[in-house]
């Protein structure tokens, strides 16, 4: 069953159906009749857009209605050429004035078989909320756009591919993209510049991978560029509709701030004189060589170089000369140091040096090469003198692993060669390092011992060389703890020099000593008494008046007493010791020298000083007579001693062959095992008795046979 | 190099290039055939010895008798004789390819184009600057220099056959001058669709070239109103019509000349400067260049910020000022330019974006426009004739900046808009005849 073929309607009626077409329709319609131009239908929704009425409307002409130039000239084409359609955004004017955002859609009805189109469809489209929409995020946009050209950062926005959306100009300038790739987006040729700006490249483009696969990360890390620069980068992912969209990444150049920093931490870890390392970055160097010395067992030493008398320079020339022959000092060492190894200023006059690798044979050619290199004379400011500096010596992991341990060490070593006399170097002696906390014990014990009466002395016999008589005693400390047990002198008396308890112990030394001679002096035996006065007690100002003192009270003849000094008394300031000498001279009382040769007498001072008597080092006794070293020391100081004028005793002497060797060599007295160790005063009375010869100093008799009494009493 | 041929050589039918420039000679183009004895007479009064032609592009029948033989000085053989590959070439060709060469050639063709319009208009650029540089010094050859380019335009315009306006793509040259020749072309085209005489259209076109001729007195500043200026500055800087009517009779301009330079700034509702005139009062010219020039002004004003597109500057000229302008003038001037002038950036009705480069006269709302397609290279990119496609319209015209970035490079709009006339053709012709030019 066929239906009828389809008849449009003749235009009348399709006029009349457009009508009701107009009507039904949703949008802001209206139907204008082609041959006037003229507005023949309008429905409610237009009405309400134009804010007109029907009657006010029907019958206007449509290009006054939308009087736009693309209307205007729509209308003008319709009736000149034919109406075509149009389609485009325009603005309208409503009855009170407001203008509405509209799309404007004209189409051509009836145009059927031949038939010219009789009317056009006017729709529109209120687009003002889209309008609104649409300059909204163009505001928002802009002000992004503002807002990214604002900050001082470069921003870089891609998406989760990779891809470049977004930069600012910040970015460009800090990566100093060119020109060209700013015009054409090659984001492969954008990625490519970057990458080779960064100085590390992997490590670059990994980090970018894991970035671009790591969705959620938000990172912060610095690139070092191959120009210097170095940029912070952080990076944040670009959410949006609650997943990530992409990435956000923001560049600092932080090279302004690091060089700020650099430069703050170089003042900081470096002398601004002479531009060395200071104390804290040598604390650094020695920290990561002690380091690496537990993980590889390697060995490295510390030097701490003191110059002998500097404060003169200063005082005389001043500072500004001082600070010349600083630098000048500074550059002397440095040049005859290994590259690696580390000098630095620690103190005014004072430089430290971390020798690498080095034991204690290459820390002392080290410091035997300083000490060279700074006696070279030295001219400034037209004035030429010769320096001289003290080192001390302390090796890692020997002498610990601290810096604070090590440079203490050092400068405990260093302060021993200035006592010393200076101009020379010392490693640290271990065994004078009692455990800290031993050290305050022991110093804690001695103060109690004093107070308490736990000191006592022993006194060993000096002997006649030639006679074999007792011509003497030296008085030696003797200490039983009764938790200690025996504390030997060597182990508490660095601890009281330390703490300067030594001065008490040593008065009570010389005030016991004293007053046994004077008992021995009353029971008949005139024994002229030794005792050891540590340089501290001899720089005590009173020192001189005390001795009078205390032979006063004894009533013991000053000659009976001798006073034992050790050289550094001699060096540390000649012209004031010689003063003391003096003073203790003056008092009658015999002054000597205790462990000659171990220190650096000068042989002026000894001509100077009125000292009658040297006492040669242990040390040098052991090897007697076969080391010729030795031999050869103990012949030269006779010599001296004799040409001099003064006499020579040895001590620790222990066999029979070392003194017949010191007779031989013309030494006056000796003391030791061979003879007797120091005994109580007791036993040291039994020696005076059971050898009445002894106790007569001036009996001339028994001097001929002397060895053999000897042989008597030590076998 | 194309052989070339002494002036007793000349034939109807050959294709010359004349090796001068464009404004040295009257014929539209430098390449050309030779259609008339009229036209060989011409050119052997141009002074040449000789000139360049093209075998390949002569009419080989008018080349019959007196054509220099085969041989001399090299010529290949006339076009009658081409080697016998070529028709083979094109048996083979496929659809396909035969379209991808129509293309080419298309391509080529409107590259050509484009260079010759901007090649002339440089030339006449630097005319112009020669001409006014002298207004002061030698006003009088001033003004017959302003008047052979006015002449030269003509020559080149008043051809038969569709005149149409061209968008230019460089920036060549200064803005005064660019003003003054945007303003000159347009209106002489304005002056030809009124069917204006020789005489009136010389000017038209000497007073549009010359109308800011008083400028050349006024401080820099004062050269272009401000919304900022006090009174005085705005009547300093209306003094530049009195100061150009000064400079147009010293110069000996013609009085039609010298009343546009007078009334250029006056509007038809009696809205303008100095004089207050109505549209009545106006000469024609006047009222061309008055609206010329003020849609000038709106696309290329002195701070580029403020410059409207042209399709913008048109609406404003339309809505806002309908009234300060004679009707008819405004018709045939939106006609001329269409509603979406060349130059301005639009949306397609498919989302499309677009740069319109070139106007159909009888279809304002379908001017042919360079479409922006991401799968086509920029250089390739053809132009569209929307008069040719139903269904496709300008939904909107948009401001360059608001251009998607990619939009933006492959459209590249310029931030002035400059123009100049050629002759419209079809593109199989333009690209016949331009290929060489």
């Amino acid at each position: 069953m066929s239906q009828p073929a389809y008849r449009p309607p003749k235009p009348a009626d399709a006029a009349t159906g457009w009508h009701s077409l107009v009507e039904c329709l949703p949008q802001a319609t209206w139907l204008v009749e082609l041959g006037t131009l003229r507005v023949a239908a309008v429905n409610a929704a237009a009405l309400a857009l134009l804010g007109q009425s029907k009657a006010s409307l029907l019958g206007t002409r449509a290009d006054h209605l939308l009087a736009t130039l693309e209307d205007s000239a729509y209308w003008d084409e319709a009736v000149n050429v034919g109406p075509g359609t149009l389609s485009s955004d325009t603005v309208l004017e409503t009855a009170d004035g407001r203008t509405v955002h509209v799309s404007r859609s004209i189409r051509p009805l009836g145009a059927v078989a031949g038939v010219a189109p009789t009317h056009c469809l006017v729709v529109l489209t209120d687009r003002s909320e889209q309008q609104r929409d649409a300059d909204e995020r163009e505001a928002l946009v802009a002000e992004l756009q503002a807002t990214l050209e604002a900050t001082a950062d470069g921003i870089l926005v891609t998406d989760l591919g990779g891809r470049i959306r977004a930069f600012n100009q910040r970015f460009a300038t800090m990566w100093n993209l060119p020109d060209d790739l700013l015009k054409v987006r090659d984001d492969a040729a954008v990625a490519d510049w970057l990458h080779r700006c960064v100085a590390d490249d992997g490590n670059y483009l990994r980090r970018l991978d894991a970035l671009q696969r790591a969705l959620l990360l938000s990172t912060s890390d610095r690139l070092a560029l191959q120009s210097g620069e170095v940029f912070e980068r952080v990076t944040r992912p670009l959410w949006s509709r609650g997943r990530p969209q992409g990435r956000v990444y923001s560049f600092r150049d932080l090279t302004g701030q690091l060089a700020a920093a650099q430069r703050i931490e170089q003042l900081s870890v470096t002398d601004a004189l002479t531009g060395l390392p200071n104390r804290a970055q040598l604390a650094d160097a020695v920290t990561t060589a002690s380091a690496r010395s537990r993980l590889d067992g390697g060995v490295f030493a510390l030097l701490v170089i003191d110059l002998d008398r500097f404060r003169n320079i200063n005082d005389s020339l001043g500072h500004d000369t001082g600070d010349q022959v600083l630098l000048d000092v500074a550059q002397r060492i440095l040049g005859c140091m290994r590259q690696d190894d580390v000098l630095a200023r620690i103190g005014g006059d004072q430089f430290a040096v971390l020798v690498h690798n080095a034991d204690d044979a290459a820390a002392e050619a080290t410091a035997r090469r300083v000490l060279n290199v700074v006696a070279q004379p030295c001219t400034v400011d037209n004035a030429q003198f010769t320096l001289t500096c003290s080192i001390g010596v302390a090796l890692c992991p020997a002498n610990g692993h601290g810096i604070d341990e090590l440079v203490r060490h050092a400068e405990t070593a260093m302060r021993a060669v200035k006592l010393g006399g200076r101009g020379s170097y010392r490693f640290h002696q271990p065994r004078a390092e009692v455990d800290r906390r031993m050290q305050m014990r022991l110093d804690h014990a001695m103060r109690q011992a004093l107070v308490s009466g736990r000191f006592r002395l022993h006194y060993q016999p000096q002997i006649d060389l030639l006679s074999g008589r007792l011509v003497g005693a030296e008085a030696l400390i003797r200490w039983r703890d009764p938790e200690l047990g025996e504390v030997g002198p060597a182990q508490f008396i660095p601890v009281a020099e330390d703490s300067g308890f030594i001065v008490a112990i040593g008065d009570w030394v010389l005030t016991q000593a004293v007053r046994q001679a004077s008992l021995w002096l009353d029971k008949g035996c005139a024994v002229p008494i030794a005792v050891n006065v540590s340089a501290l007690q001899f720089q005590q100002p009173q020192f001189a008046d005390r001795v009078a003192q205390v032979l006063a009270v004894s009533g013991l003849p000053p000659a009976l007493l001798e006073l034992e000094l050790t050289e550094s008394i001699l060096v540390h300031d000649a012209d004031e010791a010689l003063l003391r000498l003096h003073a203790l001279a003056r008092l009658g009382v015999q002054l000597s020298i205790d462990d000659f040769g171990t220190g650096y007498s000068s042989l002026a001072h000894l001509k100077r000083f009125p000292i009658g008597k040297l006492k040669i080092d242990r040390s040098f006794i052991m090897g007697l007579p076969a080391d010729e070293n030795d031999a050869g020391i103990v012949r030269a100081i006779v010599q001296m001693a004799r040409a001099l004028g003064k006499k020579v005793i040895a001590e620790g002497v222990e066999t029979e062959a070392q003194r017949q060797f010191l007779v031989d060599a013309g030494c006056d007295e000796f003391q030791g095992y061979l003879f007797s160790p120091a005994v109580d005063s007791l036993s040291f009375e039994g020696l005076l008795t059971g050898h009445p010869k002894a106790a007569a100093a001036g009996d001339a008799a028994s001097a001929s046979a002397p060895a053999q009494r000897i042989r008597l009493v030590s076998g | 190099m194309s052989p070339t041929v002494t002036m007793h050589e000349l034939r109807v039918g050959m294709f010359v290039h004349l090796d001068l420039g464009w404004m040295s000679h009257p014929f539209p183009l430098s390449s050309f055939r030779i259609a008339s004895d009229d036209q060989i007479a011409t050119i052997r009064g141009l002074g040449l010895k000789s000139v360049r032609w093209v075998p390949e592009k002569s009419d080989p029948a008018g080349l019959a008798e007196g054509a220099p033989r085969a041989g001399d000085a090299g010529t290949p053989p006339p076009a009658g004789c081409q080697s016998p590959e070529t028709p083979e070439v094109a048996v083979v060709e496929t659809a396909a390819q035969a379209l991808a060469r129509e293309r080419r050639d298309d391509l080529a063709g409107q590259r050509a184009a484009a260079q010759l319009a901007e090649k002339q208009y440089a030339e006449a650029g630097r005319a112009w600057r020669v001409a006014s540089d002298m207004v002061a010094s030698k006003p009088e050859q001033a003004r017959r220099d302003t008047e052979a380019l006015t002449q030269a335009l003509l020559d080149k315009m008043m051809v038969d056959g569709e005149m149409c306006v061209r968008l230019l793509t460089s920036q060549a040259g200064d803005r005064s001058g660019a003003h003054a020749l945007n303003v000159a072309v347009i209106s002489l085209l304005m002056g030809r669709t009124f069917g204006m005489s020789g005489a009136e259209m010389l000017d038209l076109g000497v007073g549009a070239l010359m109308h800011d001729v008083g400028k050349q007195d006024l401080a820099d500043r004062l050269r272009h109103p401000d919304e900022h200026f006090s009174s005085v500055e705005l009547n300093a800087y209306r003094e530049h019509v009195a100061l150009g009517v000064q400079h147009g009779r010293r110069m000996g301009m013609a009085p039609g000349a010298l009343m546009v330079v007078a009334q250029h700034h006056e509007n038809a509702d009696g809205s303008g400067f100095p004089m207050k005139l109505g549209s009545e009062r106006m000469t024609m010219a006047a009222r061309i260049v008055s609206i010329v020039n003020r849609y000038d002004k709106l696309c290329n004003p002195p701070i580029l910020a403020r410059a409207l597109t042209p399709h913008e500057s048109l609406s404003m000229l339309f809505s806002q000022s309908r009234n300060q302008y004679d009707t008819t003038v405004l018709n045939a001037f939106i006609r001329m330019m269409g509603v979406y002038p060349a130059g301005s950036v639009v949306q397609l009705t498919d989302d499309r974006h677009a740069m319109v480069v070139g106007v159909n006269s009888s279809r304002p709302l379908k001017p042919r426009v360079l479409v922006h397609d991401p799968l086509v290279p920029r250089e390739d990119a053809l132009v569209v004739n929307l008069d040719l496609l139903p269904d496709l319209g300008i939904r909107r015209s948009l401001q360059p900046a608001r251009l998607p970035a990619a939009a933006l490079e492959y459209l590249a709009p310029r931030p002035r808009v400059s123009y100049f006339f050629e002759q419209l053709q079809t593109a199989g012709q333009r690209a016949a005849e331009l290929a060489l030019a």
